[in-house]
């Protein structure tokens, strides 16, 4: 069983992102905000640098690693808590909107097209305009743009199951409306509620560091990787390594997280076949 | 005379449909059930019979309140079901129980067997965790399953044996009835019999009645003791099993039990085909339902006026113009008239 | 080994056949051997697991991909081994020797196309010819197997038919290669009894008009004693009883073919008490070496429990009925 597991986006989401979430201040080599002024804009190890700086340093002599590692953190964090969120009240609505139908149903879905209709980042930079960016806004909209998936796939699984002979059982058993939706049709979707949440990981990273990145998401002077990368903008040519190696780290962050989701859905879906 | 368990009243139910394509807004009405009247007796088991489309599934829900009725009564123990609230319609869920077909999607998959057939007494009853675990050793060992089976998950039992958990489930509550649904035509062959035995046996431990839906006439002949013939919506023919079996009279129970194939060792050939198909439920024919496919077809009295349901003096109903009267009711036409 | 007549149209002979699944390679056909004659009608009767659809979709060679495989045996039909053909060739002996009909009339068909296109194609793929031509042959065949207003219902699709016309439509379409032999899968499980009686007589009808062997397979006892002049009783991937229906239910031999008679409720009479046969089939993948159905046989010794039994012909000494028991006619 071990081998089937996806070993190496695993090893890779390990290293990229949880790690050095979970444990930067005691592996970083740097402080991720102190300057050094006379080790600016060196070049990474393997082109011209030090073992010092192993991915090189910015403009005011910031390690760029340590930076990484540090903005994991960040990563990590606005996932968790957006798709726990996100899932809670998605699969809340989706679950009221495909169990009673009607009127509570259509209301709730035109949320949701109302949602995916508007485009979050305008959205990010208006509430931004009022409030500042913060990692609270950060919450709130990617909250906002995931909520929708949850609730539509989550009112879809639903609908299907409500018309079940084991729910049908639990009617004739007696059983309230609330019960049947807790008892009976959430734990039979939690495997679709799983995977939703894994896919939607990738999503939500980007998400943060396209905000970060416009200066909208995480504020400074957090070294969430959105804002790493936007702090090469301008060296793009000359210092390649300041944004090249934040913008890997989205990447491979996201490409393991979606290869993970996609095994995790293949082996979750023969059994929720047999739902 | 003891009240009957079960009463039904000029139950009628229709569903509107749209009809028309993506755009249109028009609606037609399915007539699924159609002033039904039938009563059951306490103990004994009838039958609903009939192919797709002839409303006995509905009329099976309507029985355990899933769905609510158009028009009509449904009366369990002399009260009309849809009036009751609190603890007569907690009353009502224990005392009116069912078993459906399918095994594998009868039992919530993420449920222990203890929860699935210790549901209705935990919805309704307050036990505690012991008389609860003995009532449910109980129910099982009624059904052939062991008690030890209970911490188990519906994926490890064969379809048998989930059938049995679900019956578990329905006699926990000692029902005095109970409605089931096709329940043994999504099992094997070979263990229909133990099933359906089962039954049998349960009735006669528990002294409940059935509302058996089926199709297969084998079975029904093996389990009930009155048979109801649906067409339609409407019933055509009511009475005892052996009546309706040996002498039936409306043309359509003639056709149905030619259809049923017996294991016949040197079997005769005569048989009794309707032609055509079932007509849609949007649209019914009128005047007696059957008419367009009736082999034994008047004239005009057939098309425009619906046949009465007469009942004579043995309870054998039938609604046929045929038998236009109960006094004098037709002789049962002979083997020549079938092809 | 069945008697090798002179009309078979299909022989099959010791025909094994495999699931490979991820835990291992399953037999689900255990060496079944049989025949057909040309207008002749064989039942295939058993329960799930018992290898009955797997045989016929060795024959026909539609076994699911790529984890059913035959592994030994042959299939003869009209003096050519179809085991031994390439897909190609095999795909050409479909449709034009060998017609289909599934269990399901509503997956059976393609709901994009108009059942008269799909009749056109398959007489396209059979026989050829510009489609003027046949579209009328198509309509022709649609009027054979009797289904009403068939000009009509040549533009319609498969959504707008019920079951049993749709199955009307897939048997026309298996018999639009003229074919020798049509197996036939649970066609009419789906269907009303009225509308099975129908289908049954219109099969019938067939076999009279053209002489098509059929292969009819199912649990059901009463499809059997109608529509069918011989059968085999398959249990656990083997034959365990064959011979000719009246026969066989007048003088069942084996203990599984005893049980299943005497287990099923009967029509046309009443009993208090079903005969219930203990236990349930069991899993392909726990089968042992000896009987298969010695577990649940109340005549089960120890021979029976260690040695597979030969096929003997059956104590009443009738033609062609055999079985595999080492204690035939015991049970009643």
């Amino acid at each position: 069983m071990l081998s089937r597991l996806p070993l190496f986006p695993i090893a890779i989401l390990l290293i990229v992102l949880v790690i050095p979430a979970l444990f930067a201040d005691w592996i970083a080599p740097h402080d991720p905000y102190k300057s050094n002024l006379r080790a600016r804009l060196e070049p990474p190890v393997f082109f011209g640098g030090t073992w010092e700086y192993a991915l090189g340093t910015d403009r005011l002599g910031r390690d760029i690693l340590s930076r990484i590692m540090h903005g994991a953190r960040y990563a990590l964090g606005i996932s968790m808590i957006g798709i726990v969120l996100g899932a809670l009240v998605g699969t809340a609505l989706g679950l009221i909107s495909g169990y009673l139908r009607g009127w509570v149903d259509i209301l709730i879905m035109r949320v949701v097209d109302i949602t995916f209709a508007l485009p979050s980042i305008l959205l990010a930079l208006a509430l931004a305009a009022v409030s500042g960016p913060s990692f609270g806004l950060v919450v709130l909209v990617v909250v906002f743009v995931i909520w929708g998936f949850f609730a539509r796939q989550v009112r879809a699984e639903t609908l299907s199951l409500r018309e079940r002979d084991f729910v049908a059982r639990a009617r004739v058993a007696g059983a309230s409306g609330t019960r049947i939706v807790l008892r009976y049709i959430l734990p039979n979707i939690a495997n679709t509620i799983i995977v939703l949440a894994t896919l939607q990981i990738g999503v939500v990273i980007l998400l943060e560091a396209t905000l970060s990145f416009l200066g909208i998401g995480i504020p400074r002077p957090a070294p969430a990787w959105g804002i790493l990368v936007a702090d090469g903008r301008q060296l793009i040519v000359s210092a390649w390594w300041i944004s090249l190696f934040p913008g890997l780290a989205i990447l491979l962050t996201v490409l393991s997280v979606n290869l993970i989701g996609d095994r995790l859905r293949d082996w979750l879906d023969p059994k929720l076949r047999q739902v | 005379m003891t009240q009957p368990i079960l009463e039904i009243r000029n139950l009628t139910r229709h569903f509107e449909v749209a009809t028309g394509g993506m755009f249109s807004s028009k609606r037609g009405i399915v007539r699924a059930v159609e002033d039904v009247n039938m009563s059951l007796e306490r103990g004994q088991t009838t039958a609903l019979v009939g192919e797709s489309g002839c409303g006995k599934t509905t009329l099976a829900r309507m029985l355990l309140r899933l769905i609510e009725p158009t028009s009509g009564q449904v009366l369990v123990e002399g009260q009309d079901i849809s009036t009751l609230s609190g603890g007569a319609l907690r009353r009502f869920r224990m005392g009116v129980q069912a078993v459906f077909q399918d095994p594998w999607a009868s039992l919530s998959p993420r449920m222990r067997v203890f929860d699935i057939v210790a549901e209705t007494l935990v919805i309704n009853e307050r036990l505690t965790k012991g008389e609860l675990t003995r009532r449910v050793d109980e129910a099982l060992i009624s059904v052939g399953l062991r008690p030890d089976m209970a911490r188990l998950f519906p994926h490890e039992f064969s379809g048998g044996q989930r059938q049995r958990i679900a019956i578990a489930s329905a006699i926990i509550a000692r029902p005095s009835l109970i409605i089931l649904d096709e329940p043994v035509s999504a099992l094997d062959v070979s263990i229909r019999s133990q099933i359906m035995n089962l039954f049998k046996d349960i009735q006669a431990e528990y002294k409940c009645s059935y509302v058996i839906v089926a199709h297969d006439l084998g079975t029904t002949r093996f389990m009930a003791d009155r048979i109801a013939v649906m067409y339609l919506g409407r019933l055509v023919e009511e009475g005892q099993t052996e009546t309706i079996f040996e002498s039936p009279r409306h043309p359509y129970t003639r056709a149905l039990l030619s259809a049923a194939l017996p294991i016949r060792r040197g079997g005769e050939k005569a048989r009794m085909t309707l032609k055509g198909e079932v007509p849609s439920p949007l649209d019914p024919p009128g005047g007696c339902p059957f008419h367009p496919r009736c082999p034994q077809f008047i004239g005009d009295v057939c098309t425009t006026t619906l046949p009465p349901m007469l009942r004579d003096g043995q309870g054998h109903a039938v609604a046929c113009h045929l038998h236009p009267d109960t006094n004098r009711m037709a002789v049962v036409q002979t083997n020549k008239e079938m092809t | 080994m069945t008697e090798q007549t002179q009309d078979a149209i299909l022989r099959v002979e010791n025909l094994r056949t495999q699931l490979m699944l991820a835990s291992g390679a399953i037999d689900v056909v255990r060496g079944v051997s049989f025949s057909v004659n040309a207008g002749e009608t064989l039942g295939i009767v058993g329960e799930s697991g018992s290898g009955k659809s797997m045989t016929a979709l060795s024959v026909m060679r539609v076994l699911p991909r790529p984890i059913g495989r035959i592994a030994g045996g042959a299939i003869w039909l009209e003096g050519r081994n179809l085991v031994e053909l390439s897909d190609a060739e095999m795909t050409k002996v479909r449709g034009r020797q060998i017609g289909m009909i599934l269990q399901d009339p509503h997956t059976s068909l393609n709901p994009v196309f108009t059942v008269g296109d799909q009749l056109v194609e398959a007489l396209q793929l059979t026989t050829g010819g510009a489609r003027r031509g046949l579209v009328a042959r198509a309509i022709g065949l649609m009027k054979q197997v009797n289904v009403a207003d068939a000009e009509r219902r040549f533009h319609a699709y498969p959504h707008q038919m019920s079951g049993g016309m749709k199955q009307r439509v897939v048997g026309a379409i298996s018999l639009a290669g003229a074919p020798k032999v049509i197996i036939a899968d649970e066609p009419t499980t789906a269907l009303d009894v009225t509308i099975q009686l129908q289908y049954l007589q219109l099969l019938e009808d067939i076999q009279h008009d053209t002489g098509t062997a059929i292969v009819f397979i199912t649990h059901d006892l009463g499809i059997v004693s109608r529509l069918c002049h011989r059968l085999v009783v398959m249990y656990a991937g083997r034959i365990v009883e064959e011979g000719r229906v009246d026969t066989v239910f007048e003088s069942p031999a084996h203990p599984y073919t005893v049980a299943l008679l005497n287990s099923v409720p009967h029509v046309d009479r009443r009993v208090e008490r079903l005969y219930a046969i203990p236990g349930q089939p069991p899993a392909l993948s726990e089968i042992g070496s000896g009987c298969s159905f010695a577990p649940r046989c109340p005549l089960a010794d120890e021979q029976c429990r260690s040695q597979s039994p030969p096929t003997v012909p059956g104590p009443d000494g009738a033609t062609g009925h055999r079985v595999a028991c080492w204690k035939p006619g015991e049970a009643q």
